[in-house]
């Protein structure tokens, strides 16, 4: 469904993407995991257009999108997530979710529907759909960030640290409603630090390294690789996977 | 008294208001301050002038689209053809800001050529018979000047409220960022924000015109002006700007009357440079605390 070839881009004079490959198919939730500055939201940000590649291959769905602006790989059905929710602040949170169908072509009987859509799955954003963004607690602007995403109908969603800096219980929604989104038929590519979250989420994860995928496999089997469990999940030597309760321990840390 | 010098100076204030709205929308939008909106005010004014000249029986209502439009597509010009390149060739903020500067001065320049040096009158847009209000005999075109400019606020705020490019607007001046996102076209919706708030500046052209002159230079005090009273209520502020407008033309009309006309403009200065020592958020700053 997506792949990238050889991706590189950055900054000015910096280059944060030496040459990303990677590839989702089709209903899969595929994980992309590494370091604090490892190149993992830099490769979300040149998916989505807000950052111009500067070489290589992004295809999504048979369409080169390298280089296209946002809007345009946003009417393709490849919506992101960003990071830190950026719900807009000052709007309501109803205009937040219209904002999400701007490219829709459709009625307001349209927009209504994917409206009830949306209230149906987060219940709690009806609830305060009078309320400015910027006044919800962070786990509430998450499932408004998820709403706001879900009003594009994407067929292809891009979760930029959906966990960061929410509370263990709040973490649980989330990762409910990711699970919700692939019965919904819409493929995840969820970016984490928290690996051990990551990992026990998805199909299948690649693993960043200063601007490189250097590891990639099944979630299940990278949940139990020295060298993972070592350097992301919190394991203190690289042993062999003795003790998976630690692991837990730490991700819940990570995620409070 | 009283009745007649507040209603000028709402209507002074609605030129000011509609203007300085412009410089906040720009300014969220894109940063820059653009310093060519009184500018677009006066290409408004004589535009519609023009529009009278040639068809004198035309209606105030269409005199005011005129200068509407004409303003719309000027903002929308000097958008296209100056400030969107320099953003793309990555030029620094300050120089951009420059531009702007430049822009002014190339169209006071271009005005006079095409308009001449001399004041101009506006033809009485609104009759002439004085209205009574309260006892007060209030000359028409300040009662018009008054509700239309109040009205195109209104309009203003109900589109920016409840349509898909108004809502846009309003998330890239949040969150550019999440709004390309979303897929909002950053680049239209910036040249949209350009000819809304020219349109605002050309409708205060046409007002102002019929309330004075309309000439070349006419921009550029009253633009600084209009600056001063975004300033005042807050800069990248919409309600702030409006309120500070809408003040800034009372205080000014006021002290024309109680003061000096002469010292007006002094009289406004010094009020903002008190009101920013302890309000440096400008009014919504006020509003903001409170919350």
């Amino acid at each position: 469904m997506l792949t990238l070839n050889g991706v590189t881009a950055g900054y000015d004079d910096v280059t944060c993407l030496r040459g990303v490959s990677l590839e989702v198919r089709q209903g899969e939730i595929v994980t992309l995991i590494g370091a604090n500055g490892a190149g993992k939201s830099t490769t979300l940000r040149t998916i989505s257009g807000l950052l111009a590649p500067r070489g290589g291959e992004i295809v999504f769905e048979g369409n080169s999108i390298a280089g296209l602006t946002p809007d345009r790989i946003v009417a393709l059905g490849l919506v992101q997530v960003p990071e830190g929710r950026r719900v807009f602040p000052e709007l309501t949170v109803e205009e937040n979710l219209r904002i999400g169908a701007h490219l829709a072509p459709g009625s307001r009987a349209d927009i209504r529907n994917r409206l009830e859509e949306v209230y149906g799955r987060f219940a709690r954003l009806k609830e305060r759909r009078r309320q400015a963004g910027g006044t919800l607690s962070g786990g509430e602007q998450q499932m408004l960030a998820f709403g706001r995403a879900m009003m594009a109908r994407p067929r292809m969603l891009m979760l930029d640290e959906p966990s960061l800096g929410l509370a263990p219980l709040v973490v649980t929604e989330v990762m409910k409603a990711v699970r919700a989104f692939r019965d919904a038929g819409i493929t995840v590519l969820l970016v984490e630090q928290n690996a051990n979250l990551a990992l026990r989420l998805a199909d299948r994860g690649y693993v960043m390294e200063t601007g490189v995928v250097t590891m990639t496999g099944p979630a299940a089997s990278l949940l139990t690789d020295p060298h993972v469990r070592a350097s992301y999940l919190g394991a203190k030597t690289a042993g062999p996977p003795a003790r998976p309760a630690m692991a837990e321990t730490t991700g819940g840390e990570q995620a409070s | 008294m009283l009745t007649s010098i507040f209603v000028g100076g709402l209507a002074i204030g609605c030129v000011y208001a509609l203007i300085a709205l412009g410089f906040s929308m720009i300014m969220r939008a894109t940063s820059i301050i653009h310093f060519a909106q009184g500018e677009v005010m006066m290409i408004g004014s004589m535009s519609g002038l023009t529009a009278v000249w040639l068809a004198p029986f035309l209606p105030a209502p269409v005199v005011l689209l005129v200068g509407m439009t004409a303003g719309g597509l000027a903002a929308v010009a000097m958008e296209l053809a100056a400030y969107r390149t320099l953003r793309r060739r990555g030029v620094p903020l300050m120089n951009i800001i420059t531009a702007t500067v430049g822009m002014s001065i190339l169209c006071i320049n271009g005005a006079r050529l095409i308009w001449g040096s001399e004041p101009l009158r506006y033809p009485d847009l609104f009759g002439v018979e004085p209205v009574l209000l309260g006892g007060a005999r209030v000359p028409p075109q300040l009662l018009w000047i008054a509700a239309a400019g109040l009205l195109l606020m209104a309009g203003l705020q109900l589109f920016l409220k409840h349509t898909r490019t108004g809502i846009a607007m309003q998330a890239v001046a949040q969150d550019p960022d999440a709004a390309q996102l979303m897929g909002v076209n950053l680049t239209r919706t910036m040249a949209a924000t350009f000819g809304i708030a020219g349109m605002m500046a050309g409708a205060a052209g046409v007002m102002l015109g019929s309330l004075f002159f309309s000439f070349f230079e006419m921009g550029f005090i009253t633009g600084l002006k209009a600056f001063v009273a975004a300033t005042l209520g807050g800069l990248g502020s919409i309600v702030g700007a409006i309120l500070g407008g809408l003040l800034f033309g009372l205080i000014e009309t006021f002290s024309a009357v109680y003061v000096s006309s002469a010292y007006k403009d002094a009289v406004g200065m010094l009020l903002l440079i008190l009101l920013l020592l302890f309000l440096p958020q400008g009014l919504v700053g006020l509003w903001r605390r409170g919350r």
